[in-house]
């Protein structure tokens, strides 16, 4: 189990961490998200002992690491808090082999030559490149050497895995593979891990709950559906790529209310304890289905309540599988489909379109971070 | 700005005359550094290089000159290496204060530092009396050659040393750090390796600076054949009465200079070649 609490950290005029605090479960392997500069990396060399937090503690399976004890102030050393650390950009020694590379933790700890050899050797075949042990990190491609940095993470049998961003810097094509690969080889070691990433789809692949960090704050932490569900502040909500408005309730009946937005009145499904005033409204853009006739003919949706409204197609960014269009309606509304419907509705930046989306897509929350 | 204006920004790019220009300019030039090297070994032939060398004077100069620079470059190396971590990696009040003071000896007029040394160590020096009763007395000691070309030379350790340490990755020293609990082991096997051609171009600079030392050695050890007396001093001593000695004295000296720098171009062009 790992355990922050209020962590603080100033760099010169910076303030990097205000106060992080984070809980890790025995096992879990936990998404450390948000966008870059946000102290994620921080956070985790602080967990390691890299870094002195200015104030704030860090227990690792309930003991204290770093913090006070009383009056006295602890720092236990990182080679002394069982952890193994995955660099983004590998940090594997250029000057030694890849099996000195692997063994080089368990050099440092008197072990037994021939224990050494074995276990680098079972490492080694535990990432698939039991062949590659006599070579020189130059000689391997990003994903061996990632596969290495991890083998190497590992030798010492750690009690907790730190990973900072281990697939930024391979391409996108051998991402997509090792992503998997390091998923099934996490999900096997059931591990107490913080993964720390800025590409929400890698920590959705990877993680079970998933922590979304802010400018030095960790702003939400949960499974990565009830987050989508229930953004607790608009800076999560955008950081997850939602449509976000502050909006007003204007009238509530039953089960559905009224939310103007920008002077636009919307339906959205009601929540329990809603009353009327200032409300955080997200809407994801898949949720958001343009045409060219003001009604929209799925049967499907002809049973339930939706918004129908029109705009003016602002922006249209055309990615490899699918197509993002913005409409302004009286406020800008973000919809995502896929490349056929795309085309098949011949849109253009100026156009009017009709948007269409159900009153129970619409996301209410109430009493939070409107930031 | 087009592309045929930055074509033309070179006054000589066009016109051979331009280029004649060019050229002659840069032959003169060229020639006023390599004449007076040539001539130095145009005035030698094979046999006075044989006689000579087995004239006392230029034997002792050429012992005692590889000796002394030769300690000069050990004690270097193990004073200066640890100050130069010392500088790259630690932070402590002053430092930037200490660390421009250091380079101060490379620019110091020789004769500056030979009265510095001397006010410092010699017996009437600050240290001196200390000295005396350890009964060490500097002045015309072949230590004192030693001092006078370490003091001279240091900043080239120092400098290149702790730009080496500084240009080791961070992430690789945490990475050591996190795996071992031993400060050294981290040092040995993975900071030191990973500077080691900067801190050799820094030695080999040493060396080659030490082997050349004259005005401090001059005025703090003194000028004794057989002693005190290193290479350079022998040029400028024997230039009166046996020229030819001083001239192939110059000669090997030229030689190892131009080895010394053979030696840096390939240190320097190695130091980041290590792949990361």
């Amino acid at each position: 189990m790992i355990r922050l609490d209020l962590i603080k950290k100033r760099f010169g005029e910076r303030e990097v961490l205000k106060g992080v605090t984070l809980q890790v479960e025995k096992g879990e392997l936990l998404s450390l998200v948000g966008p870059s500069g946000c102290g994620k990396t921080t956070t985790l060399n602080i967990v390691a002992g890299l870094c002195r937090p200015d104030d704030g503690s860090v227990l690792i399976n309930q003991v204290l690491v770093e913090g006070r004890y009383g009056k006295k102030r602890v720092h236990v050393k990182p080679a002394d808090r069982r952890i193994g650390y995955v660099f983004q950009d590998y940090g594997l020694f250029p000057n030694m082999k890849v099996h000195d590379n692997v063994s080089y933790g368990l050099k440092g700890r008197h072990l037994p030559e021939d224990e050494v050899k074995k276990r680098t050797l079972s490492l080694l075949e535990f990432v698939g490149l039991s062949d590659h042990s006599e070579h020189y990190p130059h000689e391997l491609s990003g994903g061996q050497k990632q596969r290495i940095a991890l083998a190497r993470a590992l030798a010492t049998d750690p009690e907790v895995l730190l990973l900072d961003e281990p697939l930024a810097a391979l391409d996108s094509r051998r991402r997509a593979s090792l992503r998997t690969d390091f998923k099934n080889i996490l999900r096997t070691l059931r591990m107490t891990s913080i993964y720390v990433t800025h590409d929400l789809a890698e920590a959705c692949t990877v993680s079970d709950r998933i922590a979304v960090m802010g400018s030095g704050k960790i702003e939400q932490v949960g499974h990565l559906d009830h987050i989508l569900e229930k953004p607790n502040s608009s800076y999560v909500a955008e950081f997850l790529g939602l449509n976000v408005y502050s909006g007003k309730v204007v009238s509530i009946s039953g089960c559905h209310a009224e939310i103007a937005i920008n002077g636009t009145v919307i339906s959205a499904g009601s929540v329990p304890n809603l009353h009327e005033g200032a409300v955080l409204v997200t809407l994801k853009p898949e949720n958001v289905i343009l045409s060219s006739e003001p009604t929209n003919d799925n049967p499907k949706w002809c049973r339930c309540k939706y918004n129908s409204l029109v705009g003016t197609i602002v922006e249209i960014v055309r990615m490899k599988s699918n197509a993002k269009v913005t409409v302004d309606v009286g406020f800008l509304i973000d919809s995502e489909m896929t490349l056929n419907s795309f085309e098949e509705l011949s849109l253009e930046a100026g156009r009017k379109v009709h948007v269409h989306f159900k009153a129970d897509s619409v996301g209410i929350s109430q009493g939070v971070n409107q930031y | 700005m087009n592309l045929a204006r930055l074509s033309n920004r070179s006054v000589f790019s066009n016109g051979t005359i331009g280029n004649l220009l060019l050229g002659s300019i840069s032959l003169v030039f060229i020639l006023f550094i390599l004449l007076p090297l040539a001539a130095i070994f145009l005035n030698l032939d094979l046999g006075t290089v044989v006689m000579e060398l087995q004239n006392p004077g230029v034997l002792d100069a050429m012992r005692v000159g590889l000796a002394t620079s030769s300690l000069a470059t050990i004690m270097s190396f193990a004073f200066g290496v640890p100050t130069a971590y010392l500088l790259a990696t630690k932070d402590f009040r002053g430092k930037s204060f200490v660390d421009a003071l250091l380079d101060l000896p490379m620019v110091l007029p020789p004769a500056v530092a030979g009265l510095a040394l001397l006010l410092a160590f010699a017996p009437r020096g600050l240290l001196g009396p200390a000295l005396l009763q350890l009964h060490i007395i500097l002045p015309g000691n072949v230590f004192a050659v030693v001092l006078a070309q370490l003091f001279v030379a240091s900043p080239f350790i120092l400098r290149s040393a702790k730009t080496a340490f500084e240009n080791v990755p961070r992430k690789l020293v945490d990475n050591a750090r996190l795996l071992t609990p031993s400060g050294v082991r981290v040092f040995l096997t993975v900071t030191l390796p990973l500077s080691m051609y900067g801190v050799m171009t820094g030695l080999v600079m040493t060396w080659a600076r030490s082997m050349g030392e004259f005005g401090a050695t001059l005025m703090f050890a003194g000028n004794l054949p057989g002693v005190t007396q290193t290479m350079p001093l022998a040029i400028y001593m024997l230039m009166a009465q046996d020229p030819l000695a001083s001239n192939l004295l110059s000669a090997i000296l030229v030689v190892i200079s131009f080895f010394v720098l053979a030696l840096f171009k390939i240190f320097d062009r190695k130091r980041y070649g290590v792949r990361l």
